[in-house]
């Protein structure tokens, strides 16, 4: 912390601590990702070493002056603005900068204690800079690590193809569970020191550089290791308490990719795509139970996998959404979007293949074809859903010719076969709310599903339920309708509580789901690392 | 963006006390780039061979590994066509107390010790697993074509 001028943009010296500070002095640029409060806590327990400014270099020999014209500045520092005047004369001689980098109320003569406390100071291995020597050390090897290295160590991060977040081992010894102790100085400065303040501390000045050639002492005659549970060690877990969350959190979003399905429809003999699901997870309690697959919760022991994964799940719908937000994997996936957008340009040109064909053709039998492929997309036609259907045709009258003329070329014989993930069709699923069909009005009351599905419908086209009948712009209203469908496929589906028969990741417990699982709380997480 | 005096501390390291059969000077325009040399250590199938090598200090460096690639064409199980190297510490078990010393000195040890079990250049690792010989003696064949 030094002289209070300097670093008051890096907190006055009322918020250091043993003349170090509470916040990294910049040592490194990247996002600060850790906890800070909780940093800061454990600096001013003394448990971790303050956010001391580092040497460039350091000799034993240096005296007080030379120290403090070593102490590194960083100019990408965010309070570099208020620092700038004193760099300019920190540039200088030491001599000039020197009034200005006192302390109020620092003693002109004799050790300048913000300068004592490098004495024998100690480089890190890491960032290979001087430190005064309370320094963190390695709970396992008992080696030096400065905290600013120290929060930088964390967790693998998981990735969609490593879906683990494994401990940090120690840099040094590479043992897991990487954990730091900190032995502070006998004396103390700033926040935690008696009467707080420097006035108060008349003896700290002399002290640190003898106290501290005994804090060596110490930490030589330390040798022994401590667990990475002792409360002694502040671990990198510690410090980011959320990393078991964003585990989570990236499972989820690929647990979700994984039970994205193209939604095919069959026309005559072929299989279109015609739109993808997003397989995302709906914090909606109610059609939890309609999600289930026949793996009965997942909770059969031959399932691990699949029952952790959907426990997880429950734990996480509430959340999932603000925290994938928070995390840029939120909303609409960009993934997503590029498939939608494969999908559109190859029903386009299939469209327009069939548009030809039809040309040709040129009868009234296609204007009939409504319902023919009406399946649901989201299971692959299991009786219950079946059971459900006939309500469908229901809106099939509807459909304009003109609509119809263009996407369904084929016979009504092209009905949805069994096995398939077929696409709702979608000429018939857009005109869905006009017509009272039981189902429609239950796909609009679906609030977890819409939202996202309208945001989807928004970004590629003009939503089909207006346009469908007016102006037909078919690949358009084809793809969201079919998206459109599936939402409706989840909420009529749901209320029929059968369990279905896929969708591995799709189950969910309607008793947990409604949980109230906390994200942020790792322990209200009860999945563990593999 | 200014240099971290770690780099700048590693590269005067490396010039004032270089590995033996290691070099590695960075470029003038970019001082995270290094321009690497190894040699083949001797009683290897490389030895004799004068490899060239880029590295590069990605911004996250130290706490995140060196990028690394063979120049040189090599023929070894754990590299590949296009240089890339197969070893643990450039990947998950990078430690930041690591440095491009400590990473040039691991990569000429393991031209010494092929591991064919985990291999990169698939082809390559089934020779050496099938006929170690025959393998060892393509690897000094490219040795004495391409890295002399």
């Amino acid at each position: 912390m030094g002289n209070s001028t300097s670093s008051s943009g890096r907190g006055h010296h009322e918020d250091s601590v043993d003349y170090g500070q509470l916040a990294p002095q910049g040592v490194y640029t990247g996002p600060r990702d850790w906890n800070q409060s909780v940093v800061t806590q454990l600096i001013i327990e003394r448990k971790l070493a303050p956010f001391y400014r580092p040497l460039e270099e350091y000799e034993d020999s240096w005296d007080d002056e030379q120290i403090l014209a070593a102490r590194k500045e960083f100019p990408d520092h965010e309070t570099a603005a208020s620092e700038s005047s004193t760099r300019g004369e920190h540039g200088g001689t030491v001599r000039s900068t020197h009034p200005h980098r006192r302390p109020p109320g620092a003693k002109e003569q004799g050790s300048i204690p913000e300068a004592a406390v490098y004495r024998g100071a100690v480089e890190c291995p890491i960032c290979f800079l001087y430190y005064p020597s309370n320094i963190n050390h390695s709970r396992c090897c008992d080696q030096a690590i400065c905290t600013e290295c120290f929060v930088q160590i964390k967790r693998s991060e998981p990735t969609t193809t490593h879906l683990v977040s494994e401990p940090a081992a120690c840099p040094y010894c590479v043992q897991d569970n990487f954990g730091v102790t900190y032995t502070p100085p006998p004396w103390r400065a700033g926040i935690g020191a008696d009467g707080s303040g420097y006035a108060s501390h008349p003896t700290t000045p002399r002290t640190p550089s003898m106290d501290s050639a005994s804090l060596n002492a110490t930490m030589k005659a330390r040798r022994r290791s401590f667990g990475h549970d002792s409360k002694e060690v502040v671990t990198i877990d510690q410090i980011r308490p959320d990393w078991e969350a964003k585990l989570n959190a990236v499972r989820a979003a690929v647990t979700r990719r994984a039970n994205r399905r193209i939604i095919m429809r069959q026309v005559g003999d072929r299989l279109i795509p015609v739109g993808v699901t997003s397989g995302r997870v709906h914090p909606l309690t109610g059609d939890g139970a309609s999600d289930n697959n026949s793996e009965g919760g997942g909770e059969s022991p031959g399932e691990g996998r699949t029952s952790r994964r959907s426990r997880r799940r429950q734990q996480q719908q509430q959340d999932l959404n603000h925290l994938l937000g928070s995390m840029g994997l939120g909303g609409q996936d960009l993934e997503e979007l590029m498939v939608m957008e494969a999908m559109r340009l190859s029903l386009l040109e299939h469209e327009e293949q069939q548009r030809r064909e039809q040309a040709k053709k040129n009868t009234d039998g296609g204007n009939q074809q409504t319902n023919a492929d009406g399946e649901q997309s989201s299971n692959a036609g299991g009786p219950s859903i079946r059971s459900d259907l006939p309500s469908l045709p229901s809106s099939a009258p509807i459909n304009s010719p003109a609509r119809d003329s263009s996407s369904n070329g084929s016979s009504p014989s092209s009905a949805s076969s069994l096995g398939v993930d077929i696409g709702p069709h979608q000429r018939n699923r857009s005109p869905t709310p006009a017509v009272p069909s039981p189902l429609g009005p239950q796909s609009l009351d679906v609030p977890s599903t819409l939202p996202s599905r309208r945001s989807i419908d928004r970004s590629p086209s003009p939503r089909p339920r207006q346009s469908s009948e007016s102006s037909r712009p078919p690949p358009f209203s084809t793809l969201s309708a079919a998206l459109a469908a599936t939402s409706t496929a989840t909420a009529f589906l749901s209320p029929s509580d059968i369990p279905q028969t896929e969708g591995v990741g799709e189950n969910r417990e309607q008793s947990t789901a409604s949980q109230p699982g906390g994200i942020p709380h790792a322990e209200s997480v009860p999945a563990r690392l593999d | 963006m200014s240099l971290p005096k770690r780099i700048i501390k590693e590269t005067e390291r490396l010039a004032s006390d270089p590995a033996p059969g290691i070099s590695a000077s960075p470029h003038e325009d970019n001082l995270r780039y290094f321009d690497v040399t190894i040699e083949g250590p001797g009683g290897s199938p490389f030895e004799g061979g004068i490899f060239r090598l880029e590295l590069f200090l990605p911004e996250e460096y130290p706490m995140s590994p060196p990028k690394v690639r063979f120049l040189t064409k090599i023929y070894h199980p754990n590299i590949d066509k296009l240089g890339r190297i197969c070893l643990d510490i450039l990947k998950d078990k990078w430690s930041p107390a690591l440095q491009i010393r400590t990473v040039l000195l691991s990569i000429q040890a393991l031209l010494s010790a092929p591991n064919p079990d985990d291999p990169l250049a698939t082809d390559v690792a089934k020779h050496y697993k099938e006929n170690e010989k025959d393998a060892q003696r393509v690897s000094r064949e490219w040795t004495a074509q391409y890295a002399s």
